[in-house]
């Protein structure tokens, strides 16, 4: 599980911690407050990982993943805490810091990984891309043992980041069609890949298959099945209707609610992975991190209650632990929350963002008649729109 | 520096009250507060004040020395039931006991007569400065010389918007219900 972030000079996030994550946490703000940059963060933290840091500096510019006021030359920190037990009962925290010049390349990086108080492994700033005459990378710790623990929970933690990590973004949607390439276990953010997760779930894991689509036509109670056919080398989705028709359109919403449904129950295929020195799997016993822009667009009220006491079954469940990271500015779906799962994102008088608990008198002084988004409305604590 | 707590009735009135301030104390700090709902309205604000206050008083930000202030309209003319007003009145004088550092603002008939009496609006809607407060609509009057003159709604959010920013904050030469709100303020020590 993720339990605290920090970030330093990372876009609008000039110096912020954000702790004692939940299994449900969301975070409500005004627009352009910088929520989407915390989501923002952890993209970066999985695909630099997928794609390289150097590709995905080059993908996103400097000037994007830095503060204004750091655009001279200064340090960008991204700093994640996990609880791992598979791993390692201890806080695991993975610290990596991009120094830019005026230009996106050369840039430094350096990085940290640090298991309870011990340091694993402290890589120190290195120019990248590296020259060809320092591209042997120095680490100051030669002990073997030690060396050996840092391997290990380093490729824990790289494998569980690249596939226990569903991320969606805003405006995801499930394609109605697509063609047939595509990753099967983790979601894109755009959610272009739902069909061919949901077409390789039925083949090889019915079961899960079964069991997403029993979720989804409870939520969406007007369906009675999903179906995913191929069609002239494309992928192709129908859902049946009551009565057994074919669903004639298929609504944002209900498009939606599948691919969050997809992301979620993927978690619960088994995926192999590469440990130190030999093939390892990750099981639906596995931890999952679930991160969700927006996940209330386009839904009906009344679904969103089922919709959160569906996320809170999965994440009660000790044999699939499951944390869901959302942010949204939907007062409806914010009273469906308890405060200390909430986080307040705004901007401070200089513009930069800062992130805050729910101020914890609320909880007394209203909720035991109101819902924590009509609180939102009376302007006790932040995120609101001036 | 000393903050001010504005309790009010809805979000427009909130706005008007906040231009008037800060015109006529640049530095002071305002936060403010609205009943909960998506319409709030004198019937929430009676019913929620209590809630309201406590949640200003726990607030972290909330120092000693700070002034609550509550507000709302009269609405003698269109509210012949006065059972949200009298509520609001006892609360505040039960806070008031209590030691609270609270006032009571109250627009005759209608916050918008603070305007009809201010100088900068006045000026750009070409209309002398004077007392409306006996008026029983004026936030109607107000619409029909935004109207007249600028072809817009005092009802619509950017046709308020504009009459703000003309704002002096002077209204209270004439307003007497304004001259009350804003003695409160001094006699209460809320401004420096």
């Amino acid at each position: 599980m993720l339990t605290r972030l920090h970030f330093k000079n990372w876009r609008s996030l000039k110096d912020v911690t954000i702790d004692n994550l939940m299994p449900l946490t969301v975070f409500i703000g005004a627009n352009a407050s910088g929520k989407t940059n915390i989501i923002e963060a952890l993209r970066f933290e999985r695909d630099s990982l997928q794609y390289g840091l150097v590709n995905v500096v080059q993908d996103r510019d400097y000037t994007t993943i830095q503060t204004d006021a750091m655009q001279k030359a200064g340090t960008v920190t991204l700093s994640f805490s996990y609880q791992l037990k598979e791993i390692s009962p201890l806080p695991l925290i993975d610290e990596t810091s991009l120094r830019f010049q005026k230009q996106n390349f050369p840039f430094f990086n350096s990085s940290r990984l640090t298991e309870g108080n011990d340091i694993l492994d402290v890589v120190p700033e290195t120019r990248l891309p590296i020259r060809a005459e320092i591209s042997v990378r120095n680490t100051e710790f030669v002990d073997i043992e030690h060396q050996r623990r840092s391997h290990e929970v380093e490729a824990y933690l790289n494998n569980w980041i690249l596939k226990r990590w569903q991320i969606l973004g805003e405006g995801f949607q499930t394609p109605l069609r697509t063609s047939q390439i595509g990753d099967v276990y983790v979601m894109q953010p755009d959610a272009q890949n739902t069909l061919h997760i949901l077409n390789f779930m039925r083949d090889v894991y019915p079961e899960i298959f079964t069991e997403l689509q029993d979720v989804f036509t409870w939520l969406m109670s007007h369906t009675t099945a999903v179906e995913v056919s191929t069609e002239l080398n494309k992928l192709e989705l129908s859902i049946q209707e009551r009565g057994g028709q074919p669903g004639a359109t298929i609504s944002a919403g209900t498009l939606r609610v599948l691919a969050m449904l997809t992301a979620i129950h993927a978690l619960d295929m088994p995926q192999e992975y590469r440990g130190v020195n030999q093939s390892k799997v990750f099981t639906s016993s596995s931890p999952g991190l679930v991160i969700i822009e927006e996940p209330d667009t386009a839904l009906n009220p009344g679904l969103l209650s089922k919709f959160v006491s569906l996320l809170r079954d999965y994440t009660s469940d000790p044999e699939k632990p499951r944390q869901f990271i959302m942010t949204t500015h939907n007062p409806s779906f914010l009273s469906l929350f308890q405060p200390e799962e909430v986080r307040v994102v705004s901007r401070d008088d200089d513009g930069y963002t800062k992130v805050e608990p729910i101020p914890s008198h609320i909880k007394e002084v209203w909720l035991d008649e109101y819902g924590l988004g009509e609180v939102w409305s009376t302007r006790s604590f932040g995120g609101l729109p001036d | 520096m000393r903050a001010l707590w504005l309790i009010c009735e809805d979000k427009s009135g909130a706005e008007v009250i906040i231009h008037i301030l800060k015109r006529r104390y640049p530095d002071l700090s305002i936060q403010y507060r609205l009943p909960a709902g998506d319409y709030p309205n004198i019937s929430q604000l009676a019913r929620q004040l209590s809630r309201l206050i406590e949640g200003v008083l726990a607030d972290q930000k909330y120092k000693s020395g700070d002034c609550i202030a509550v507000l709302h309209d009269l609405d003698i003319h269109r509210q012949p039931n006065r059972a949200d007003h009298e509520t609001i009145k006892s609360v505040y004088e039960a806070q008031l006991t209590a030691g609270v550092k609270i006032l009571h603002f109250i627009a005759a008939d209608e916050i918008e007569s603070w305007l009809l009496s201010d100088s900068g609006v006045c000026r750009w809607l070409k209309k002398r400065p004077r007392n409306h407060d006996e008026k029983a609509a004026p936030k109607d009057i107000l619409n029909g010389w935004l109207d007249d003159e600028h072809k817009k709604r005092y009802s619509s959010v950017r046709g308020r918007e504009e009459v703000l920013k003309h704002v002096s904050g002077d209204g209270d030469t004439h307003s007497p219900s304004m001259r009350q709100a804003m003695q409160q303020l001094i006699a209460g020590k809320c401004i420096d």
